[in-house]
């Protein structure tokens, strides 16, 4: 339930941003530090994604909300220091239970498709990932290249996740 | 009918020829890069610098071809042997736009899609899956264009390896493999 209401309300903001993905400032070829997560998030707005930095009730750890084709991600940060930054972050989205999402079906994805990760995990919810290392150095062409990858494999997701239910008999 | 169709279609095949070649003539002896790669960074448009960083880190790197004629690099200097492909070259196999690491291991009983979920769930950066053929194949893409610094290139290739000698840890532990035999004093 909780769930739902927070999937309609990224999907309303990921819609609003989408104009913003025209502009673009900036030069494209100069260098730019992933290690820190509000760089990472002026960085992704600069690529035309919303993004709000927030922190894990939990463990009070980093991360970015963010969506893409209409549906909400999270950039998490790992192995961070006040001092050095973050050494790695990951994009991170995942979907609820589906009686037609199976372990089989995972493995179709993964042997065929490339930078997204999917796992069923231990409640049936399907999760998919994209590591990158924050080490370093890259180009902001590299780091929107990134985000296109995410962006690309994510929807071919949706795609590939149609076809799968419509051949499991219409299972929802 | 027919054979007025086949001299119509041989006579368009022979014409087609010169065309082509004309087209092929056309193409500069070497395409410039649409995204040149800058100095000092690793870019898959430029096999060179992802050679370099490779035997700078100290992966024999050997820069081949593979089926389709991409340039291709292979390793044995890690846990298992493993290949970098690279992606997206254009027709003339230059400018491509990323990486991909990848090892495979041969068919086996325990290669279940079951397996590689359990890899997938629970490890980073690595993608585990079944092929059709039985192999389980391990891989890692990399988006290349625009190019990544010396520094994050290193550490891509040091999640690689230390993914790969973690594999090897899950492969003994879910296996139950036996430790290998202790090395007894030479007499």
């Amino acid at each position: 339930m909780m769930r739902s209401s927070m999937m309609a309300v990224a999907l309303a903001a990921a819609i609003w941003t989408v104009p913003a993905a025209a502009q673009q400032k900036g030069d494209p070829a100069r260098m730019v530090d992933l290690s820190r997560p509000e760089n990472v998030a002026k960085l992704l707005q600069e690529a035309g994604y919303k993004a709000e930095l927030k922190k894990h009730d939990n463990t009070g750890d980093p991360f970015i909300a963010s969506a893409a084709n209409g549906s909400p991600f999270t950039i998490e940060f790992y192995d961070c220091s006040p001092a050095k930054g973050c050494t790695s972050l990951q994009f991170f989205s995942w979907y609820s239970k589906k009686p037609y999402y199976s372990i089989p079906m995972t493995n179709r994805w993964n042997a065929q498709k490339r930078f997204l990760r999917i796992v069923i995990d231990k409640d049936g919810d399907l999760s998919t990932w994209m590591d990158i290392s924050t080490i370093g150095k890259v180009s902001f062409s590299n780091f929107a290249d990134t985000i296109d990858w995410w962006q690309s494999m994510s929807g071919d997701l949706f795609t590939f996740l149609a076809e799968e239910e419509k051949a499991a008999g219409g299972k929802k | 009918m027919r054979i007025m169709l086949l001299a119509a279609a041989m006579t368009a095949a022979f014409a087609a020829v010169p065309a082509a070649q004309a087209q092929a003539q056309a193409q500069p002896a070497a395409t410039p890069a649409k995204e040149p790669c800058a100095k000092e960074l690793v870019c898959a448009s430029d096999p060179q610098s992802v050679f370099a960083a490779m035997e700078k880190a100290e992966f024999k790197p050997k820069l081949t071809t593979d089926g389709q004629g991409d340039p291709m690099i292979e390793s044995d200097e890690a846990s298992y042997h493993f290949d970098v492909y690279f992606y997206g070259c254009d027709k003339q196999h230059k400018n491509c736009d990323s990486l991909r690491f990848e090892a495979l291991f041969e068919k086996a009983p325990e290669n279940t899609p079951e397996f590689a979920n359990k890899w997938n769930a629970s490890k980073r950066f690595m993608q585990a899956y079944i092929r059709d053929d039985g192999q389980m194949g391990l891989s890692y893409d990399v988006a290349m264009i625009g190019g990544l610094n010396q520094r994050n290139f290193s550490d891509v290739l040091d999640w690689w390896a230390s993914q790969l000698s973690e594999l090897a840890t899950f492969f003994k532990t879910e296996l139950n493999l036996p430790d290998p035999p202790e090395k007894t004093e030479k007499k």
